[in-house]
């Protein structure tokens, strides 16, 4: 295991998707995130295309 | 070949005789197969041919198997044929048993995925440079119970 957290790598790309989607989502989010990301531009596009908001941007939606 | 003469009947007979004397002409139901006659151009080779069938006969045709019937369905406007039932039995509501599990558990993915990953998840969340909203996931999948 790295020893620091680092970008577009898998855990980072998990915790993206599990806070943009809701925890509920998280077996979702786990798959999304062992996808192969060029960056992650490419996964905040992919984001917004799938739910119309933008990464960070809060949800109305309650998280869990 | 020869030619003439008296000529035994095949078994069974190629011919049925009269009234009392009438015979079977087909081998019988699931007995063994008449035997043919093959006419080949050699000689002999038709007597040898009757003597194969007669040492290895050939089973018959299987028995037709009997009819099972098949129980009555019951229509849509007919009497119930469970009358000590009620009709919600295996409803999650109202008299009868309604034991009846649901077909969609939302939170069954999540109890999964915890039992799988939550150790690993876990681990990482306890670097010093995780972010804090990874840890609050964290804590939220240790406290979370169906």
């Amino acid at each position: 295991m790295k020893s620091a957290w680092s970008k577009n790598t898998f855990f980072d790309n998990f915790n993206t998707f599990v806070n943009h989607l809701g925890y509920d989502k998280a077996p979702v989010a786990f798959g999304l995130a062992m996808a192969d990301w060029t960056d992650t531009d490419e996964r905040d596009k992919f984001l917004f295309e799938i739910t119309g908001r933008k990464v960070g941007e809060p949800s109305n939606v309650k998280k869990s | 070949m020869a030619r003439g003469g008296y000529r035994k009947p095949n078994n069974p007979a190629p011919v049925s005789g009269p009234g009392a004397l009438s015979r079977r002409t087909d081998g019988g139901a699931g007995s063994k197969q008449a035997m043919k006659e093959i006419r080949t151009g050699k000689y002999g080779e038709s007597k040898a041919i009757m003597e194969q069938q007669q040492g290895a006969p050939m089973a018959g045709s299987p028995a037709p198997s009997p009819r099972v019937a098949t129980p009555k369905i019951t229509g849509l406007f007919d009497t119930t044929q469970r009358p000590e039932e009620p009709v919600t039995a295996g409803m999650p509501f109202g008299p009868g048993s309604n034991s009846m599990k649901p077909a969609f558990d939302p939170n069954a993915e999540l109890v999964d995925f915890k039992a799988k990953y939550l150790r690993s998840l876990q681990d990482v969340a306890l670097l010093p440079s995780a972010p804090q909203s990874f840890k609050r996931f964290v804590s939220y999948l240790e406290s979370f119970n169906q």
